[in-house]
């Protein structure tokens, strides 16, 4: 039986082939790429006025309930009013350039466009205030972030990362009254963890990584 | 045949792995908290009531559309107890504090930084200012004072209210008013 394809064909075909295949691999990697988490750590999201969390929190000490009123309250942090900004901003720095934006919103009612720093996706069910009353503090997600002069995402938010802690909540717990401190907080000791498990009612794990208690 | 058949379902089990390239699921088509819009003149989807609305609803359940009792809409002044003032002391601390000072005096971090200094909770004129008139300067804001009221709840407020009483009394308490364990300590120190 005579040979289907000449010898060269044959080189052609197989070059042909090993193509399709760094192709394929080539494709693989843009899309793999392509789902990456957000960039997690340096680069900051730009905002319309360049907001400082380091200035407002590190050098003039205001809680972050100031601005994020119902972050013990409800899922959302709360992102300030315009007349939260006006608070001190109507009086100190009122003919900065760079609070020009604020200025207008306050005028005009219309709100300041702050873009989103963390964007969830919509079938995780997140609630800020569980989170806080059950001594999970502000850094052990938004990093210190007192010290960022503009603001950027810590942590990756992946499910992941959550189950990291709903798993193992213990290290990652703190006393009432330290929840909302940025500076780094003396290390518990395991029976000190232990009573803050009992005291905030979660030393049985179970419903912490259910399926529903996220996803409902 | 049934060899290249179960090739294909395998492949197919392989498109799983691209769950995440399929964004549809993640950015649901829903409005988000503080998402913008452009149905509206402000551009937010968040709606505010519109001017002059009057509150209907009234009774126990009224703040409340599953029938759970509101104490945000509350607006009576609560009974004085020991976990009204502690409420109030943080409250006061977080909010208050940044100009008046964690003692009330008006000497506070933001004052330090060139804000108008507020007489102090101290003074005659503040101290003899009744419940109300406390609560409605919360509420409404006075001077260069910004209203707090989209800040604290009706509660929050009597809270931050019976705080700063307290803080008050802690300046203007005679000897003779302190339990006696700590009367025998001031009464020593002299």
């Amino acid at each position: 039986m005579a040979q289907v394809f000449s010898r060269h064909d044959v080189l052609w075909l197989k070059l042909f082939l090993l193509a399709l295949l760094a192709l394929a691999a080539a494709g693989v990697g843009v899309v793999t790429w392509s789902m990456q988490p957000q960039d997690v750590g340096g680069a900051a999201v730009l905002q319309p006025v360049p907001f400082s969390h380091k200035h407002h929190v590190a050098d003039d000490g205001i809680d972050c309930r100031f601005c994020h009123t119902s972050v013990d309250k409800g899922r959302v942090a709360g992102l300030p009013a315009t007349e939260v900004c006006m608070t001190c901003h109507s009086q100190l720095f009122k003919d900065a350039p760079l609070l020009q934006p604020v200025r207008d919103s306050w005028a005009s009612g219309r709100p300041i466009a702050w873009a989103r720093v963390h964007d969830l996706p919509d079938f995780a069910y997140f609630d800020h205030s569980i989170h806080v009353n059950k001594g999970v503090a502000c850094m052990e997600c938004h990093g210190r972030v007192d010290q960022m002069p503009l603001t950027w995402r810590n942590a990756s938010l992946e499910m992941q990362w959550c189950l990291d802690c709903h798993r193992n909540p213990g290290p990652h717990l703190h006393r009432p009254e330290q929840v909302y401190h940025m500076p780094a907080q003396a290390v518990l000791t395991q029976s000190e963890i232990d009573d803050l498990l009992q005291q905030y009612q979660i030393a049985d794990r179970r419903r912490l990584t259910d399926c529903s208690t996220c996803h409902r | 045949m049934t060899r290249l058949l179960w090739l294909c379902l395998a492949l197919a089990a392989l498109l799983c792995g691209c769950e995440k390239a399929k964004q549809d699921m993640y950015d649901q088509a829903r409005y988000k908290a503080y998402a913008s819009s452009p149905l509206w003149a402000d551009g937010t989807s968040a709606r505010t009531a519109p001017a002059h609305t009057v509150v209907a609803a009234v009774g126990d359940s009224a703040g409340s559309s599953s029938g759970r009792q509101s104490a945000a809409l509350d607006t009576a002044q609560p009974a004085l107890t020991p976990a009204l003032l502690r409420q109030g002391q943080q409250r006061y601390d977080i909010f208050c504090a940044p100009c008046h000072s964690v003692v009330g005096d008006g000497d506070g971090y933001v004052v330090r930084r060139g804000f108008p200094r507020p007489q102090s909770l101290h003074s005659d004129r503040l101290r003899q200012l009744d419940d109300a008139s406390l609560y409605r300067i919360i509420s409404d804001g006075y001077g260069v004072m910004l209203p707090f009221a989209s800040r604290l709840n009706p509660q929050e407020r009597w809270a931050t209210v019976a705080y700063i009483r307290a803080l008050q009394l802690s300046q203007h308490a005679s000897v003779a008013q302190l339990p006696p364990a700590l009367r025998q300590t001031v009464e020593a120190a002299r």
